[in-house]
């Protein structure tokens, strides 16, 4: 997964370096977070744990049975 | 012995092992046209993903022509030689050996219309945490950083210097 370009201005001031610094690191960060979601939402299995587990659709003290 | 079997024969076993789990698995790129249209404009890029995602990254290369900063570890020699099979050049060193030296190759490499590749993070760390150098190559060469990571469903994370994933097949 591909984000968007980060420029850096050349006249930027050394000390401001941690702002684009900062951007690409939530950059990559979400990416990356994306990218695990959307290959949960891949694999069945995975996505259906993961919907039964948000939508709580067993609950911790539901019985089955009797 | 050991040291020839890590540098002659791991090299291009990992090589083979990169391109057969790409053909066990159903890759997906998103986000592939905005590098495409800057290389359409004749531009060219600093590619960035966090140390603990490099290893499929060789097969999301779409350009030509690719210098990636390894560091001077005895590791990295054999990184080093892995690339060298997908058509990569390796520019070796880090900010605690070779980082000057390292740091004139990347420069005149970008400024001379080539695409530079780092891991932001390091083989060190702290993981996932941007240190100044790849900010500052991009300041010097003018060159657009462009985030990229890798997922895959079936994963093995070990250590590796900072946490590394490992695609099981069929993932």
């Amino acid at each position: 997964m591909w984000g968007p370009p980060i420029w850096v201005k050349e006249d930027l001031p050394n000390e401001e370096l941690s702002g684009p610094g900062l951007e690409l690191e939530a950059s990559l960060n979400q990416l990356t977070a994306q990218a695990e979601l959307a290959v949960q939402d891949s694999d069945p299995v995975e996505s259906f744990l993961r919907r039964m587990s948000s939508h709580n659709m067993i609950g911790k003290n539901e019985t089955f049975g009797a | 012995m050991l040291n020839w079997m890590k540098l002659s024969v791991a090299p291009p076993l990992a090589a083979r092992t990169i391109r057969l789990l790409g053909h066990t698995m159903r890759m997906s790129t998103v986000g592939g046209e905005t590098v495409d249209e800057l290389y359409r404009q004749g531009k060219h890029i600093i590619i960035a993903f966090w140390h603990g995602r490099q290893l499929m990254m060789p097969l999301a290369y779409r350009g030509q022509q690719a210098s990636i900063l390894i560091s001077q570890h005895r590791d990295g020699e054999i990184i080093a030689r892995i690339m060298r099979y997908f058509g990569f050049q390796s520019i070796r060193g880090s900010s605690t050996r070779g980082g000057l030296r390292a740091t004139r190759q990347l420069l005149k490499v970008g400024r001379n219309g080539g695409d530079l590749v780092v891991t932001p993070d390091g083989p060190k760390g702290p993981a996932c945490r941007v240190q100044s150098g790849v900010i500052y190559l991009a300041k010097a060469t003018g060159l657009p950083i462009i985030p990229l990571t890798f997922a895959c469903s079936k994963k093995k994370s070990f250590q590796v210097g900072i946490a590394f994933r490992f695609p099981i097949p069929v993932g």
